[in-house]
């Protein structure tokens, strides 16, 4: 900001250009004008306020929005972004079990608090945390009539009936236990067998059941096959499980056999129902235990195993 | 001004006090620089200025003194517009219509509004068009030599010489008009017009 234009614009007139002899720069009238040339804005020159705000809200509907909502790098918008980054990325370091230990619980009582489940593979009988979305759900793996393991997955806390045991209609999904476990077949209503799961993304994707049928629509309302499972042996809970924490949105049964620990593009959904193994078909994230657990597919980037 | 890149930023983003803000701040500036360039159309000229403005808004970069530039670079251009459109080229309206025109302003209001600011634009408005301009930029638009060279496509030293001899010149002005009556109202009421006021004060010399 300038100091004092007239006092600057006189200190600058003291120069001799050889042919106009200098101001007197003691005369008062001189500065009085040029001061009152450069002097507070008057109330005539304000009265075009109001329209020059409604020239500034029309421009701004013209302007790309883009640009509208630009934030040229603000601290804010760097603040936001980097806390986004750390979060999905040390979830998907808590899903994996790549945390160390006292960061792994740290990071699980910080999801827990806000409805996602995380529990380590090693405790598959653990109980099932808090559901901010609804009640917690939990449904046993019916046995399938082939002699595999079928899991039916229940979304969005809600519970379906599921067929008798062994039917591949059930509508509830639960992750399929490690493969230790594989020959036991829990009867009694399990507490939430673990099952990891990276939530992608916070928001909640509703899920229609309908009950009996085996079958529930997407976030997008449309009907997918059923049933679906989630390889891993745990049950998926909570409302916030559409990117990938155990939330099915369709897909073809799963038979957990092997190991593997896929993470999935969770912005894609695919279906695979003549895939035998094959994972739910949403695009979410979901890991089997470590060390026994299926993997699952989805998106495009997932790989199946049997 | 305060946080001037701050207010620039919030207006670039839509906040419409940022943008009223910047335009208290230079709005005043504007008006008395085209009140002495066009001073029957200069709220007019100073409205489309804006407007061309706010296009171009979200894409400036700059600080105080940059924006300072790109406003009055623009009102040059549209002032040149002006000139060269002839749009200042007064509608002829005959005589004998004019006394069945209702008067649109109010000759006691006006004058009670023209203050030492408008008179001291006045005087300035009187120097040789170069030395008016280059005087106006450095005090009212408030504008370093630099800044005022690049818009008026001189060098800083031509900047610095045509101030100070519109300062002189304005030195002799003030010390002729010492010898003279403080002009009334009714005669300050033509300030805005083009010549008027210079008329006026002319033929209180004689």
């Amino acid at each position: 900001m300038r100091e004092d234009p007239v006092a600057e614009l006189l200190h600058e007139a003291a120069v001799d250009d050889n042919v106009i002899t200098m101001p007197d720069l003691t005369h008062g009238r001189l500065a009085e004008l040029l001061q009152a040339a450069g002097g507070p804005p008057q109330d005539h020159e304000l009265r075009g306020e109001l329209a020059a705000r409604t020239a500034f809200r029309s421009a701004v509907q013209s302007w790309p929005a883009r640009r509208r909502l630009r934030m040229r790098r603000g601290p804010a918008v760097v603040a936001a972004t980097t806390v986004a980054t750390m979060l999905v990325a040390t979830t998907s370091l808590a899903a994996a079990s790549v945390l160390p230990g006292s960061a792994g619980r740290a990071v699980d009582g910080f999801l827990g608090s806000v409805g996602v489940d995380i529990t380590p593979p090693s405790t598959p009988a653990a109980p099932p945390a808090p559901n901010v979305g609804g009640p917690s759900v939990v449904s046993a793996p019916a046995l399938h009539a082939t002699g595999s393991v079928h899991v039916g997955c229940t979304i969005g806390g809600t519970t379906a009936s599921g067929g008798a045991a062994g039917t591949v209609e059930s509508s509830s999904c639960v992750l399929p236990a490690p493969p230790t476990t594989r020959s036991h077949v829990p009867t009694a209503p399990a507490p939430a067998a673990t099952h990891k799961a990276v939530v992608a993304a916070p928001k909640a994707v509703p899920v229609v059941h309908h009950a009996g049928t085996g079958s529930h629509s997407g976030p997008n309302g449309t009907p997918s096959t059923p049933p679906t499972t989630l390889p891993g042996g745990g049950t998926s809970r909570g409302g916030n499980q559409g990117a990938g924490g155990g939330k099915c949105q369709g897909g073809s049964t799963t038979t957990t056999t092997t190991t593997t620990t896929t993470t999935t593009d969770p912005t894609t959904t695919t279906t695979d129902p003549s895939t035998t193994g094959s994972g739910c078909g949403h695009g979410g994230h979901h890991h089997g235990a470590s060390g026994g657990s299926t993997t699952t597919t989805t998106g495009g980037t997932g790989t199946t195993t049997s | 001004m305060q946080d001037f890149r701050g207010t620039v930023l919030a207006a670039q983003s839509g906040d419409e006090e940022a943008f009223a803000r910047l335009w208290r701040e230079f709005q005043p500036g504007l008006l008395r620089y085209l009140r002495m360039k066009a001073p029957t159309v200069a709220e007019d000229l100073a409205a489309d200025i804006w407007l061309r403005v706010l296009r171009a808004l979200p894409t400036f970069e700059g600080d105080e003194q940059g924006f300072r530039g790109w406003l009055y670079t623009t009102a040059r251009n549209r002032l040149t517009d002006w000139y060269r459109n002839g749009e200042r080229r007064p509608d002829l309206i005959e005589y004998s219509s004019l006394v069945l025109l209702p008067a649109v302003n109010n000759v006691e209001e006006e004058a009670a509004e023209h203050s030492a600011t408008d008179r001291a634009i006045a005087l300035i408005g009187e120097l040789p068009p170069d030395q008016a301009e280059a005087v106006l930029l450095r005090i009212v638009a408030g504008m370093d030599v630099p800044r005022v060279a690049l818009i008026m496509d001189r060098s800083p030293g031509s900047v610095r010489v045509l101030c100070h001899r519109g300062l002189r010149r304005l030195e002799q002005r003030l010390l002729a008009l010492e010898g003279v009556a403080a002009p009334t109202g009714t005669e300050l009421a033509g300030v805005g017009a083009d010549g008027v006021v210079a008329g006026q004060v002319e033929r209180l010399h004689a």
